[in-house]
């Protein structure tokens, strides 16, 4: 089953062609992986997936339905999660905190004016933040996190929603290359065991011939070639990109 | 906290009174509870707190008041209403004082008289122009010293109605003394002038006068007279550049309050000639209160009276006078005692008015002239208050109270 | 025609003069990020220094010109001082801090100017050249004002060069840009902030120079210039020199023309002008969407609940005030329901400003249309007092509401300016309505009979003002309250959870404008007139002091902040004539001592 279908998704900034043309599947329980060197238009993907930019061009099918230029917000209450390549967690609570505000947003509670927030979910937010190996850490706060455990943190406050589609811009940026291994495991047995859709960026081509099932590469905009570990490191184009070359 | 820091207690043997003594007692001091815009408006206020003082100091040297001696407890408003109010309560409450005095703004002038009637108690007000002070907002426990902006209007209307001009221009700060005293001057001037009209009209934000633009919009409007109500830094703005752009020339300028050494001192040699001004030529005046006050006021402080510093020490005078009519200081019997009673001040004597507490005291009208580079009054006479306030049933229609 | 003309040239010579004041702010903003409040003091230091060297040299141009700018280096190096010894303690401290400090400064340099210069306005005597006129049109136009017309642009076109042919400016520039960057490459940033808030102070005090030959120096040319200079550096985009100009070009053509056909708008125009060019352009005309604050990662502190500690104080306090009628006197009880209204009007203003991420200079505008529609429910509707006390917080709520929806788009300063805009046109409607009673104001709006004695009064100021500030609390505490901190800390991660950080923001704007509408219809009736000096601009910058000297990232900042200022306040204005030397040398230390609030430092203390 296709999860997410995105075609002929173009962005320009000014000048310049972020994303030309670009078009792909995930299905229900995929690890796609989307490489490229810096500047690829990889991030304007994720933002134009996700609903932080709107397409100049190209439409974004979730589960049949199109969700073109629909508000972040409102892919949130579809089943889209995200997180971003510069890390942002809500630096002024706890962690648990940060996990719990996102329970409250899904459940639709923020309206809510009474009553204490910090005593609403906090067995399901321990529960989420144990996921990710946080739950010693969940009276911290998250302002102070180090690098590795803001990303995982930001894992589960992804997951608070449990979203049907999870966008991870550089999840294992800044880790270590063992917690990004064990991050990206954990990651892959959510989705095959929930039948969660992952679309997730990653520089760390171990991770990513590790755990993903399919490979989009990108350059300049463009989609150069799409498949399996073992079909991207045997492209010439792929090759030509990463090593120089004409 | 030093309560009694600013506290003027002439005979300064009692000066570091303890509390309990303030409690109101016959035998103890008259305390007057004194509010002003002391920071915010220092130009205006500093000289009157000296006029106070120095008929504090001698009233007390002359055995005080009812064998009592005077006190005033002083405070700064800061220019604000608000605080005025709260400033008026601890005067009552915390330094018990006997009545209130005071005030230089005109909202500053109506919180404290609406808190005066609330707690029932008297506000002698020293400066506050509004005519609402006496009239639509007027009641019993509120007296005023100063010429209204209603008084000012009429004064200058007289000798205005005599010009030959015909097409007329204002130009005043936009706020509720620059409005009602242009639409007093042009009710007042129309009822003597029916051939007058009023071709333009500019109403600079107080403080903030682009003269440059003022000036050009009333010559663009060609007047063959010009009212004036603006004053302070926008006064000076104002008459620099209409000097410079030959507004002033060939043309009659009526102009209220100018003619004060608070307003006119500033204009120094640039004065123009000839404007048709209310205020005090106090380098002329030759009478003998004046010359009194003058030489006591020079003695005391080394620099010649202003405008403020009659009032401050006509306001004395005037509580002074009502609280021996009263045989005391409670607050009923004085606001029976103050209506009609008489009192001598530097311009001479005058009365609080029973119809609408509006003392009489008047103003002097002149022209400017400018002399040893400086800018000075001519042809000037004093016009008392009575003469121009309007008649009774004109008054009581004003005043619902 | 020729009218025109002369019209034209005098916007084109007022516009120099707005430049000159706005170009030394938008300079220092630009790089330092300094709101500064003491701009208007430096122009008016300027003014004064200027008419004490200009009254001892010879009146010849050539002499003229060098003490002008003699004074404009004076001002210079005040700056410099200012920034040495103050400011640059300041750079790391929460956002707005620095607006503070300058505040006490501008307090401090009321009273020294006054000291050292006297009450009376200082008019220079202009020598003939200075008075001269040049014919145009027909009309006689000031050959002074021909001077100022090429003034500005001369200066524009010297900083021009300044900044992008020296070193100094491109290192200047860069700072502006990425200050760690700057850092990294071994550039001594300190001299560099030094060397522009001098250059700043030095531009302010040229102003102030130039300005004096059309009028005087006074002691109200501080707050006179500060609004006009923010107003100008706001609408052409902060940081931008050019956009100052455009700025300056725009408000003082409107405002020549402005004279001519609509002599009754000269209170509001140049809010309508800002108002209307923020609502286009977010950034102002020539402004780009600025870069986070500071270079230097700035943390922002963990909220939690109050400890067991500090709720057993906040009860004592509280069963303090419940037990104050029965200890004190009318008076005390009048300065206690005093600080209860400010106390609520200063909680309001730290919801939306530390939760809500929303700085506000206009606030007053809630408290007082809720002071006005208090006033005139009891005046003109002839309602009883809680009719009054209800459409207080309903309408400004309500107000706060429709324009929110404009504000909450915007962010940092120009949101902040924005609000100010808005409550300029508000005071003015109250200054200039007969509703309203204009600048008399509404009197005689006392408690209703049950509620006059002072301490029934106090009573119920106490049940809405400490249950106005517990509920906001308890609502910051609330889902909604975690909802909106999570928009501002991490605007596109709670977007991503589902929630709507604009809207969030609006609420959150409403309910601010509600409860400052509470502590106006409150206030109004503890003092029993309302005045359009409630919507002054004085009184939005209470409370925002009232909230940073608390300390913004505290839940209890407001509350301490709040008392402790209007504390100070009283006592001092009722002890010294020099309350304002006292009043701001005493918030300047204060800043220095708790950069995070006196509430953040006890908090601080207390993790630590
Ligand atoms: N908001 C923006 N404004 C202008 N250019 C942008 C913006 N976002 C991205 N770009 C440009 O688009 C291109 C793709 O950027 P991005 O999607 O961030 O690449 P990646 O994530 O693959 O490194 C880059 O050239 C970048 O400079
Ligand atoms: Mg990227």
């Amino acid at each position: 089953m296709t999860a997410l279908r995105a075609s002929g998704l173009h962005k320009a900034f000014g000048g310049v062609q972020a994303v030309a043309g670009v078009s792909f599947a995930i299905g229900r329980g995929e690890m796609l992986a989307m490489i490229g060197p810096n500047g690829a238009g990889k991030t304007t993907c994720f933002d134009l997936v996700g609903g932080q930019l709107r397409p100049d061009a190209g439409r974004v099918m979730l589960d049949g339905q199109d969700i073109t230029g629909q508000p972040p917000r409102a892919l949130a209450r579809r089943g889209v999660g995200r997180t971003f390549q510069i890390t942002a967690v809500f630096a002024s609570m706890t962690v648990r905190e940060n996990v719990q505000v996102a329970l409250q947003a899904h459940h639709r509670r923020f309206w809510r004016c009474w009553g204490a927030a910090d005593a609403g979910f906090r067995d399901e937010a321990v529960a989420l933040l144990a996921q990710v190996d946080m739950q010693t850490q969940a009276d911290r706060a998250a302002g102070v996190l180090a690098y590795g455990d803001l990303k995982r943190l930001e894992l589960a406050v992804a997951l608070a929603a449990g979203p049907r589609l999870l966008l991870m811009d550089e999840p294992t940026a800044g880790m270590a290359p063992a917690e990004r291994t064990a991050l990206m495991a954990l990651v892959r047995r959510l989705a095959h065991g929930r039948g969660l859709a992952v679309l997730f960026t990653e520089h760390d081509m171990d991770v990513v011939f590790g755990v993903a099932d399919r490979i989009l590469v990108l350059n300049r905009g463009h989609l150069i070639a799409e498949g399996d570990a073992a079909a991207i490191r045997a492209d010439a184009r792929v090759r030509a990109v990463y090593l120089g070359g004409p | 906290m030093n309560l009694t820091r600013r506290t003027l207690l002439a005979g300064s043997a009692a000066l570091a009174a303890p509390a309990i003594a303030r409690a109101q007692s016959p035998s103890g001091p008259i305390r007057i509870g004194e509010i002003n815009s002391y920071t915010a408006i220092p130009a205006f206020t500093l000289p009157y707190r000296n006029g106070w003082q120095l008929a504090v100091e001698q009233v007390n040297a002359a055995g005080g008041v009812l064998g009592r001696k005077l006190e005033v407890i002083s405070r700064d408003d800061a220019g604000r209403p608000q605080d005025a109010v709260r400033i008026a309560g601890e005067l009552l409450n915390e330094e018990k004082v006997d009545l209130l005095a005071g005030g230089f703004l005109s909202n500053v002038g109506l919180a404290i008289s609406d808190f005066a009637l609330q707690n029932k108690r008297l506000y002698v007000a020293g400066e506050p122009l509004t005519d609402a002070l006496v009239w639509q907002k007027g009641h019993r426990y509120c007296f005023r010293l100063r010429p209204s902006t209603y008084m000012q209007a009429a004064i200058l209307v007289e000798d205005a109605a005599k010009l030959p001009a015909k097409r007329w221009v204002s130009v005043a700060p936009n706020y509720e003394y620059g409005t009602s005293t242009v639409k007093w001057f042009r009710q007042l001037l129309a009822q003597r002038r029916p051939d007058v009209s009023f071709v333009a009209e500019q109403l600079p934000a107080l403080g903030k006068i682009d003269a440059g633009a003022t000036v050009a919009a009333l010559e663009a409007a060609k007047p063959e007279a010009i009212l004036n109500v603006t004053f302070g830094p926008d006064l000076t703005n104002f008459v620099r550049q209409g000097n410079t752009r030959g507004l002033f020339e060939g043309r009659s300028v009526v102009s209220v309050l100018t003619g004060e050494p608070e307003y006119l001192d500033a204009l120094g040699d640039e004065t123009p000639p000839g404007w048709l001004v209310t205020g005090y030529p106090v380098d002329s005046v030759r009478d003998a209160a004046n010359t009194a006050f003058i030489a006591a006021y020079k003695a005391k402080f080394n620099e010649m009276p202003k405008m403020g510093s009659v009032v401050g020490h006509a306001l004395i005078s005037s509580i002074v006078a009502g609280i021996i009519k009263a045989h005391g200081t409670d607050t009923e019997t004085l606001c029976d005692a103050l209506p009609g009673t008489a009192f001598d001040t530097p311009f001479g004597r005058v009365v609080w008015r029973a119809i609408d507490h509006q003392s009489t005291l008047g103003t002097y009208v002149g022209r400017t002239a400018l002399k040893d580079g400086r800018g000075t009054m001519v042809d000037w006479r004093y016009v008392n208050g009575a003469t121009v306030l309007p008649g009774d049933d004109v008054v009581r229609k004003l005043r619902p109270a | 025609m020729d009218a025109i003309l002369i019209q034209l040239l005098t916007g084109l010579a007022g516009a120099s003069s707005l430049f000159l004041v706005a170009a030394g702010l938008t300079v220092i903003f630009g790089v330092t990020r300094v709101v500064n409040f003491a701009h208007g003091s430096l122009f008016m230091l300027g003014a004064y220094i200027a008419w004490s060297i200009l009254v001892h040299l010879p009146r010849a141009p050539g002499w003229h010109a060098a003490g002008v700018l003699l004074a404009a280096l004076a001002t210079a190096g005040i700056g410099a001082l200012l920034e040495i010894g103050l400011l640059r303690r300041l750079y790391r401290a929460p956002e707005l801090l620095q607006l503070l400090a300058t505040f006490g400064v501008l307090l401090v340099v009321q009273d020294l100017t006054l000291l050292l210069w006297g009450p009376n306005d200082l008019a220079l005597p202009r020598p003939s050249w200075l008075r001269g006129s040049v014919a145009i049109a027909g009309a006689r136009f000031p050959a002074y004002d021909l001077l100022l017309i090429g003034i500005g642009p001369l200066v524009l076109a010297a900083l021009w060069l300044l900044f992008s042919r020296t070193r100094w400016g491109t290192l200047v520039r860069a700072a502006t840009q990425d200050r760690e960057m700057v850092a990294a490459l071994g550039v001594d940033q300190s001299v560099l902030f030094t060397t522009v808030f001098a250059l700043g102070a030095g531009l302010a005090g040229l102003g102030g120079a130039l300005a004096l030959p059309d009028g005087s120096a006074n002691l109200q040319m501080d707050l006179t210039v500060i609004t006009d200079a923010f107003v100008v550096v706001v609408v052409g985009g902060m940081g931008s020199l050019p956009g100052a100009y455009l700025a300056a070009l725009l408000i003082a053509l409107l405002q020549a023309f402005g004279v001519m056909l609509l002599p009754n708008a000269t209170l509001v125009l140049m809010f309508v002008v800002m108002a209307a060019v923020l609502a286009v352009r977010p950034h102002g005309l020539l402004g780009r969407a600025l870069a986070p604050a500071r270079g230097e990662a700035q943390a922002t502190a963990l909220i939690r609940p109050a400890s067991p500690a500090l709720r057993g104080l906040g009860l004592a306090v509280l069963a303090l005030a419940m037990a104050a009628p029965f200890l004190a006197g009318p008076f005390v009880l009048s300065v206690l329901t005093e600080a209860l209204v400010a106390m609520l009007f200063a909680a309001s203003l730290h919801a939306m400003m530390g939760p809500g991420g929303m700085a506000s200079f206009g606030h007053a505008a809630w408290f007082g249309i809720g002071a006005y529609a208090a006033a005139l429910a009891a005046k003109g509707l002839l309602m009883p007092m809680p009719v009054g006390l209800l459409l207080g917080p309903l309408l400004a709520g309500a107000a706060a509401l429709a324009f929110g929806w404009f504000v909450v788009r915007l962010s940092g300063v120009y949101l902040a300016m924005l609000t100010l805009a808005f409550a300029q046109i508000v005071w003015a409607v109250a200054f200039q309505s007969d509703l309203t009673g204009g600048d008399n104001g509404v009197l005689g709006i006392w408690p209703d009979a049950w509620a006059q004695d002072p301490r029934v009064f106090y009573a119920l100021a106490l049940v809405l003002c400490a249950g106005g500030t517990l509920g906001l609390r308890r609502v910051l505490f609330s889902p909604f309250g975690y909802a909106l901190r999570a928009a501002r800390d991490a605007p596109a991660r709670a977007e991503a959870i589902g929630l709507w950080p604009a809207r969030l923001r609006l609420a959150a704007f409403a309910l601010a404008g509600a409860a400052a509408g509470l502590a106006g219809a409150v206030g109004t009736y503890s003092k029993g007139s309302v005045f359009p000096t409630t919507i002054s601009i004085s009184r939005s910058v209470d409370a925002l002091l009232m909230v940073l000297l608390g300390g913004v990232q505290t839940m209890s900042g407001p509350i301490v902040g709040a008392l402790a200022y209007t504390g100070l306040y009283d006592v001092l204005i009722r002890a010294t004539d020099l309350w304002r030397l006292c009043l701001g040398l005493i918030i300047i230390a204060l800043v220095l001592a708790f950069p995070q609030g006196i509430a953040g430092a006890a908090a601080r203390d207390r993790t630590a």
